[in-house]
């Protein structure tokens, strides 16, 4: 009973004992981060004003002539002295850029040519297909006109007996030449 | 207060527990430390290409496409210049480029490079007809392709609204703009001060000449300097106390602070003619003598714009919309910042498949 009640009477203790504290090192964060954000939109305001442009630009002025005096100074030295200035550095590497260009302007053109020349051959090889094709053409055009010239110098061949188709067909084309026209309009 | 944390116990468990916290505060200090001082830049533009043309310092890249290429029409992205193009290609998993190849595109990049003292004479004359132009015509000879698509990233995009108003082979079939200023009447901050009477570009690019990429990275931080100059760190601090992923943090961060020298005559140009007279939509910008008339442009449109860009703002975007002769434009508005749309879980889920789709059925 005894170390019952010792140990009822502890747990009430430890009950007691516990307590509830803030994180300060979370409030700490959140309290910075969200007064952060306010300074820079405080600032953000300030910034647009007229008296931060004017000190803006009377900084830059000053900052200008500064550089603009530093910049001379180092000119003149290096214009008299044995080391080579940016300029000239500069000066050579334009040099080096202009080349370069000439170089790129004769590969473009060089591109642009042969695009040019390949795109010429490739109209000659289809303009000697079409020549090709309307030879061709023509070639069996021919053969038709000879099928139906052969077949008009047989029929008066057959029509006179002995005579040879050429013959009969040269002196027929002869006396449609020196000939009248016949009544039906024919030669 | 969201999130409050109470820690309850016996006084010993209590104490334990703010010994771990600030244990657990320090490390994160340490580590937050040693990733600023010692940890090595990760890779980026990590998607294989080969380089098909290079001029100078510029490089044309074209990307190796996994499979086949579905898409005929190639893709020829031409970037700022400001910082590196990586932006558009920073880590596998990441990167719109790696997205588009393995959609099937034909997909090329021209980088400019890092202009050095013997380029402070480059205008946008000479970067659009002796660069621009000759890169979109190494693109339709290479994938031996009539057409093509440019696609603009911020000063990008103004400077393929100039080649496109002036040259018209290849054909240039579409054109999508990301984040691209075309108006600057109202550029917000950027405005305020370029257009102050104490804002010289003339004085600038006569002292400098090559305008250091010192001075453009400042003036481009300087627009939200709590920011990019704490905010930067400090998120980095919270996200390892976190135990949130920092990958993407250092990639990006990489990329921020990799600048690029700024040609004088150039930068001449973009602050006079642009920001301060804002002579594109005022039809009067020349280049090698003739005038950029935006009218004159009749691809197809995509405009991309980020509702929280605070480079460009998003009704610097919409100039091009009335000024082209285009019948096939679209416009799209995301609640992102100038680099949202091109970089991070937003762009990759919500952006990326707006960009493919467009480009597929117009490909």
């Amino acid at each position: 009973m005894d170390e019952r009640d010792r140990n009822t009477a502890n747990s009430k203790e430890k009950e007691q004992e516990k307590t509830f504290v803030p994180d300060f090192s979370e409030i700490w964060k959140e309290v910075y981060f969200k007064t952060e954000a306010v300074w820079a939109k405080a600032f953000e305001e300030f910034i647009r004003t007229k008296s931060f442009v004017n000190m803006m630009d009377t900084t830059l002025a000053q900052h200008l002539s500064n550089e603009k005096n530093t910049r001379q100074f180092m000119e003149k030295y290096f214009e008299s002295g044995p080391m080579p200035a940016k300029k000239d550095v500069a000066r050579v590497a334009e040099l080096v850029i202009s080349l370069e260009e000439k170089v790129d302007n004769i590969e473009s053109r060089s591109i642009t040519a042969l695009q040019s020349m390949a795109e010429s051959l490739l109209k000659m090889a289809d303009y000697q297909q079409d020549i090709k094709n309307e030879i061709n053409e023509l070639k069996q055009q021919q053969q038709i006109m000879q099928k139906r010239l052969d077949a008009m110098s047989i029929l008066p061949a057959s029509a006179s007996g002995s005579k040879s188709p050429a013959v009969s067909v040269q002196k027929k084309a002869g006396k449609s030449k020196a000939g009248k026209p016949k009544a039906d309009g024919t030669p | 207060m969201k999130g409050l944390k109470i820690l309850h116990g016996s006084v010993e468990e209590i104490r334990q527990q703010i010994q771990e916290n600030n244990d657990r505060l320090l490390e994160s200090t340490q580590r937050w430390s040693q990733i600023l001082s010692y940890d090595p830049a990760p890779q980026t533009g990590m998607t294989p290409r080969d380089i098909v043309w290079r001029k100078n310092k510029a490089r044309l890249y074209r990307y190796i496409t996994p499979g086949a290429i579905k898409y005929s029409t190639p893709l020829l992205f031409i970037y700022a210049l400001i910082n590196k193009p990586y932006i558009l290609d920073l880590y596998p998993g990441m990167s719109l480029i790696e997205h588009l190849v393995n959609e099937g595109f034909d997909v090329y990049m021209l980088d400019w490079g890092e202009f050095e003292w013997e380029d402070r004479n480059l205008g946008y004359g000479e970067l659009v007809s002796d660069y621009i132009a000759r890169a979109a015509d190494r693109v339709s000879q290479i994938s031996q392709a009539g057409e093509i698509t440019l696609i603009g990233y911020c000063m990008g995009g103004t400077m393929t609204t100039m080649y496109a108003a002036l040259y018209d082979t290849p054909v240039i079939k579409n054109i999508m703009y990301l984040a691209a200023p075309i108006d600057f009447a109202d550029a917000g901050l950027s405005s305020i001060w370029l257009q102050a009477p104490g804002f010289d570009a003339d004085k600038i690019a006569d002292t400098f000449e090559l305008i250091p990429k010192e001075f453009i990275d400042t003036g481009v931080k300087m627009l939200r300097p709590i920011t990019n100059y704490l905010g930067t760190y400090t998120r980095l601090w919270k996200s390892i106390d976190e135990g949130t992923p920092i990958e993407a943090w250092k990639a990006l961060n990489k990329w921020v602070d990799d600048n690029v020298n700024f040609p004088g005559k150039a930068y001449r140009q973009w602050i006079r003619e642009m920001y301060q007279e804002n002579k594109l939509m005022k039809k009067e910008f020349r280049i090698n003598g003739r005038i950029v008339d935006m009218g004159s442009i009749e691809s197809a449109i995509l405009v991309l714009a980020g509702e929280k860009d605070h480079l460009v703002l998003a009704g610097q975007t919409q100039g091009i919309l009335d000024a082209c002769s285009s019948r096939d434009k679209t416009y799209k508005e995301f609640p992102v910042g100038h680099g949202g749309l091109v970089f991070g879980s937003y762009a990759k889920q919500n952006v990326y498949p707006v960009i493919t789709d467009w480009l597929a059925q117009r490909s």
